[in-house]
């Protein structure tokens, strides 16, 4: 190879390289406006975007409260029309960048690469070829390092091993034990005896409406006699109290709160206030009632250890009787068109919700059984009902304890501890508000303004053609639940009608009417039946032989919630107050 | 000699039966896994009565433009002039002036049909695939709006991005035959 | 009970409007036009055609025996660098990068896991034939197939050689990947290898921001550091080393035989040229058994004691499931510990589904990311373990080699080798 042309082969690399040297300059100054611009449109996108869809979200407030001032609708439609011009301009220019950027990156690299295949000289190795110790080292080097790769991997697990979660088997066999593991300890819920000497629930024991015992007959406001207590009760709420020895408990609740109170059952003494704000699980969603059902309709439960509580918004929750409150949940607003009223019931150690929603088809009605100290769900399945008012009740009948339900189209048993159906009539529709009760070997379910049924509770399966006996079809009441002693029923409507049927042969005994409105629950005590008139009185009657009124007594305040009999008291929420009636 | 070839041998020999093996268990593993999944292809869907109109479809797929879009089941439409999925909550008119529409794109348009039906369609270049107008509609209306992957925009990736940000699992794969799962079918 | 009955009769007139509007489609029933008015109907674009799946599939095996001809026939590095662009252009840009083999790792696992899961067959197909390629071939597939290898082969401008001990430790890496990939993939909780497949974002010109961030590093990287994805992450790779070591054929740099000029030393910018081993004094031969009899016992020892760490993990591990996720979130919102609700949780109450019951589908998650935890540990330590035996053995080589298991074919070491430019008439210039 001569001189002249080595010079000549170097000059021609030289400008080969240069070219391609510049090339990627160019390039790569491209690509660095690129990512430049690309930065900048994302930033938008992530910044200046949401900030003016805020803008523009605030001017379509204010354009709704004044819709007439044409300046700021046309401001507010301009923004409108921007946001949009930007947000398809910045996706186009993100389009359009990234391609750019690719190939502009693409000339960089590839006129780097040429640049450097013509400079590259293929490597000449100098010095000896490798020595045993270099290649001992190299094979040390590699252990080592491996060692010390496995003790950063070691200490980097400890490290991470602190944040360990939750394990879900414990959990449930925590549960599972809380739920379960009451051989041991022994019942952790009351008994029969305890349930029946209290009024745990709505309409007491069994949801029978039947009080043990004996009560005063009259007393008087003004006077004082016969009146124990009264105290004010902070929030109203259509919720009747219950009673467990010496606490009384009650609940009450607006838009804006829901409360649950205990009262000194002795005295009268508020003792605690129990709240019910952020409750967990809880959206934002609205929650509408009618005025007559209010906020605080369902009547809680308690065992005497725990007082449950359910609100119209779906919020359920559970206090010591200290007050704590142990667990609360948000069950999903209801949707009931007058606003959600049933109360609690309790089986053994669980509260018991019939959540009851929507229409029949909808399957969004619940069977809900929960742990009552830890708020847990048992069981819980969905009810092929529609929105419903009345209470489930717990009762044994026969032998087995049976979750009694009463909504449109169907009454329902269930097994008390499974939550499985026993039988179900379809023998109801409308607005169901009544709670069933069983009665001398009968459930009787009400139908508004249609019937009563007397339904026999030895079958299974659906009863609707085979077990219903009779049905009674005189002035039924589409509030009140019915009462009964084993031989008579007797219903009561709203407008005070009042009929007694023969339990046996569903023949009409008697009616009677009296002046007033009711819409609280009569109750049974001894030979006499208690009612609660709407404006303020409660009248006492006996019903074996026609109704022969005993006495009336003024309370002089607008009362709706059913009353509860325990141990010679009778506990009466009027509007604005709790009354303890007593010798 | 002898015996660094009998090494040799019997090195190459293991090697043949390690390779084999190899072969075999590749060939047998892939006939198992085949003969398992001779169900056909699948592509992304979202189930709408899953669907809570989270919003994530607009921003989580790795598409700039998301593969999510509304569709409208015109038979499922009430055609309403006060139609909450075009209409703002409570708008302050029942025009198409932009105070008054959902859509954050305007990419529903309203045509009069007759008194008093409108027809809504969506203009899906424009569509982002926000869920706005299929709660509205969902909400309070017949439900004939609702989100469905594009498939003539989906890469299909192998793991979906939306699905794994969607709260309420309603991504889910469906035979490509069948690459939709619309309303009033099923 | 407690409703006046006035109020009852006003609503049960609004409960006969509200009957019919709770339920879909029945609210406002759709209309009878006059006016002649035609429903427009739905137009739904159809799927990506099967066929174009099973087009994929040939150009995969296309392209891995063109690179087998090109490596074995040819000797021709400039094919193999052509064939890489094509591979960049038709898999990654054309194809988006979807459908892939190292993604299908995760397909094939759950498949085996999932009954229900059922892996489309082209995607069993790219799994399967790289495998098959490699098993006859050595990693053909690497060379000029696999879209990610062949983007950071093409970027690669000044290599930077990493210490033999660097490398292998970050190998390790890989096998991590690799255990954890498959770990995540059997129990149904994701995709991890396409989740983060660093250069996607790349080849769909966008996406997640970190994703192209880190796509965008990875290639920088890549500039100095030979294929680094390949080499220290790729879980595919770490299959195919394995199945290239007993490959039929083998890559070799030079066509004939090696007259040991060490003009090829610094040739591989993977460090997957083997050099030949020096003779060794007789008392390191007998430290060196020792030493690798201490090191066999230590395998078992170190695969129990990953396994355990796998353990340990497990419960952190099994979060990465969206149920154990949920769990999580509905037991903090039922412990109190938070106050608020996300749209998960708020959407699994309007489910319907017990707690007990999210709780116990948690639990068997649980369980099974308990046992795969340890599996996969178990993996890793094998692999630690296995390296510290290799690099305790007295390897024994008389010439230059390529590595059987590191060798991506990318024929870049054949024009050092001085035999092979006397095979293409053109003798060295250099030296």
């Amino acid at each position: 190879m001569d001189r002249k042309s080595e010079t000549t082969e170097t000059d021609r690399v030289g400008v080969y390289y240069k070219a391609m040297a510049v090339t990627a300059v160019i390039a790569g100054f491209v690509a660095a406006v690129l990512v430049v611009g690309l930065t900048v449109n994302y930033i938008q996108g992530k910044v200046v975007e949401p900030s003016l869809t805020e803008q523009l979200a605030g001017l379509k407030l204010i354009v709704k409260e004044q819709p007439d001032n044409a300046s700021v609708v046309e401001h507010m439609r301009q923004l409108d029309l921007e946001l949009r011009r930007i947000t398809f301009r910045r996706l186009d220019r993100t389009r359009r960048g990234s391609l750019g950027l690719l190939i502009s990156l693409a000339i960089v690299f590839f006129s780097m690469k040429f640049a450097w295949n013509v400079a590259v000289k293929l490597p000449c190795p100098t010095g000896d070829a490798e020595l045993p110790e270099t290649q001992k080292k190299r094979a040390l080097f590699a252990r080592r390092s491996v060692t010390a790769a496995m003790l950063i991997a070691s200490v980097w697990v400890i490290f991470i091993f602190v944040g360990e979660g939750v394990d879900y088997s414990e959990v449930l066999e925590d549960e599972g034990a809380q739920a379960g593991g009451s051989v041991v300890e022994g019942p952790k819920y009351p008994t029969d005896e305890e349930i029946k000497a209290n009024w745990a629930s709505f309409r007491g024991p069994g949801g029978l409406g039947i009080a043990v015992g004996e009560y005063l007959t009259e007393f008087d406001v003004k006077a004082g006699t016969g009146v124990l207590w009264k105290t004010a009760v902070p929030i109203n709420g259509m919720s009747s109290p219950v009673v467990w020895g010496d606490r009384v408990f009650l609940t009450g609740a607006d838009e804006q709160q829901r409360q649950v109170y205990c009262y000194d059952a002795a005295k009268g003494d508020m003792l605690w206030v129990g709240d019910m704000s952020n409750v967990p699980g809880r959206g934002d969603e609205e929650v509408e009632v009618m005025e007559d059902t209010g906020f605080a309709a369902p009547t809680a439960v308690t065992d005497g250890k725990h007082v449950c509580v359910i609100f119209a918004n779906g919020d359920i929750g559970c206090f010591d009787y200290a007050g704590k409150r142990l667990w609360a949940k948000n069950l999903g607003v209801p949707d009931s068109i007058y606003g959600f009223s049933a109360s609690l019931a309790m089986y053994q150690d669980r509260v018991i919700v019939q959540y009851d929603q929507g229409g029949s088809d909808e399957n969004r009605s619940k069977l809900i059984s929960m742990n009552i100290s830890t708020g847990s769900i048992v069981w819980q399945f969905v009810r092929p009902v529609a929105n419903s008012w009345p209470s489930p009740t717990v009762i044994n009948i026969d032998g087995t304890d049976t979750i009694l339900t009463c909504s449109d189209p169907y009454a329902i048993a269930y097994e008390a501890g499974s939550g499985k159906e026993i039988w179900r009539a379809e023998c109801i529709e409308g607005d169901i508000a009544s709670t069933p009760i069983y009665a001398g070997g009968f459930v009787f379910a009400i139908e508004p303004y249609s019937h009563i049924a007397a339904i026999r509770t030895d079958g299974t399966g659906d009863v609707t053609e085979t077990h219903i006996a009779w049905k009674g079809e005189d002035e039924v009441p589409d509030v009140c639940s019915p009462i009964s002693d084993g031989n008579v029923v007797i219903t009561l409507t709203t407008e005070g009608v009042l009929i007694c049927y023969s339990v046996a042969d569903g023949g009409m005994l008697w009616e009677h009417e009296i002046d007033g409105f009711f819409n609280a629950s009569p109750v049974i005590a001894g030979d006499k039946m208690y009612l609660i008139e709407g404006e303020g009185k409660m009248i006492v009657a006996t019903f074996d032989d026609g109704y022969k009124e005993v006495a009336v007594s003024e309370i002089g305040e607008v009362c709706l919630a059913s009353p509860a009999f325990v141990d010679g008291r009778i506990y009466i929420r009027s509007k604005e107050n709790l009354y303890c009636i007593g010798e | 000699m002898a015996d660094k070839d009998k090494n040799v041998s019997r090195r190459n020999f293991l090697r043949e039966g390690v390779w084999g093996a190899l072969l075999g268990g590749v060939g047998i593993g892939g006939g198992v896994v085949a003969v398992k999944s001779a169900k056909g292809d699948t592509v992304w869907q979202i189930d709408p009565d899953k669907c809570t109109q989270c919003g994530n479809c607009a921003t989580y797929c790795v598409l700039e433009e998301s593969a999510v879009k509304c569709v409208h089941a015109h038979e499922l439409c009430g055609y309403c002039d006060l139609c909450t999925g075009y209409l703002e909550p409570e708008p302050p008119g029942l025009d198409t002036g932009a105070e008054n529409e959902l859509c954050p794109t305007g990419a529903i348009k309203r045509k009069f049909v007759e008194d008093p039906y409108y027809e809504y369609h969506i203009e899906e270049p424009l569509c982002i695939g926000c869920g706005k107008c299929v709660k509205g509609c969902g909400a309070f209306g017949n439900g004939s709006l609702y989100l469905q992957v594009r498939h003539d925009r989906c890469l299909n990736c192998n793991e979906c991005a939306i699905a794994v940000a969607c709260p309420s699992e309603a991504f889910k794969r469906v035979p490509a035959s069948d690459p939709y799962i619309l309303k009033g079918e099923h | 009970m407690k409703i006046s009955s006035l109020g009852k009769i006003f609503c049960g007139v609004v409960l006969l409007c509200a009957v019919g509007a709770v339920f879909g489609a029945e609210r406002f029933p759709p209309p009878e036009f006059d006016s002649g008015y035609q429903q427009p109907t739905m137009v739904n674009p159809g799927a990506r055609s099967n066929v174009l799946e099973y087009v994929d599939v040939a150009v995969l095996v296309a392209v891995m025996s063109l690179t087998c001809f090109l490596v074995y026939k040819k000797r021709s590095r400039k094919g193999i660098f052509w064939l890489m662009l094509g591979s960049i252009l038709y898999f990654g840009f054309w194809r988006e990068g979807c459908i892939c083999s190292i993604g299908a790792i995760g397909n094939v696992v759950l498949s085996v896991f999932d009954t229900n899961y059922a892996i489309p067959l082209a995607g069993l197909l790219f799994f399967v034939l790289p495998l098959v390629f490699t098993l006859f071939f050595g990693r053909a597939f690497c060379a000029a197939a696999c879209p990610l290898g062949a983007i950071q082969d093409i970027v690669l401008l000044k290599p930077v050689a990493l210490p033999v001990w660097l490398a292998g430790t970050l190998r390790l890496f890989a096998y991590a990947y690799l255990a954890i990939a498959v770990l995540m993939a059997a129990t149904g909780s994701a995709f991890v290898i396409c989740r983060y497949d660093p250069f996607i974002a790349i080849f769909r010109l966008g996406g997640n921001v970190n994703m192209v961030v880190v796509g965008g590093c990875m290639l920088l990287i890549a500039v100095f550091v030979g294929r680094p994805y390949c080499r220290f992450l790729c879980p595919y790779g770490v299959i195919l080393r394995q199945l290239s070591r007993v490959s039929r054929k083998r890559v070799t740099i030079t066509p004939d035989e090696c007259i040991k000029c060490r003009l090829c030393e610094d040739a591989c910018p993977f460090g997957a040229i083997n050099r030949p081993t020096a003779e060794w004094a007789e008392g390191d031969y007998r430290v060196n058994k020792k030493r690798l009899g201490v090191n066999i016992l230590l395998l078992p020892v170190l695969v129990v004691v990953f396994g355990f760490a796998g353990y340990l993990l497990s419960g952190g591990a099994s979060r990465a499931h969206v149920t154990v996720r949920l769990a999580d979130r509905i037991y903090a919102e039922e412990s109190g510990e938070v106050d608020d609700t996300t749209d998960a949780s708020v959407a699994f109450r309007g489910t319907g589904m017990t707690i007990a019951e999210l709780y116990g589908n948690a639990a068997k998650v649980q369980k099974q990311f308990v046992f795969g935890s340890i599996l996969a540990g178990a993996l890793v330590g094998l692999a630690a373990g296995v390296k510290l035996i290799r690099s305790s053995i007295q390897w024994k080589r008389s010439e230059y080699e390529a590595d059987r298991a590191g060798c991506f074919s990318c024929g870049r070491c054949f024009k050092y080798c001085p035999i092979e430019n006397v095979r293409l008439k053109k003798l060295s210039e250099q030296c």
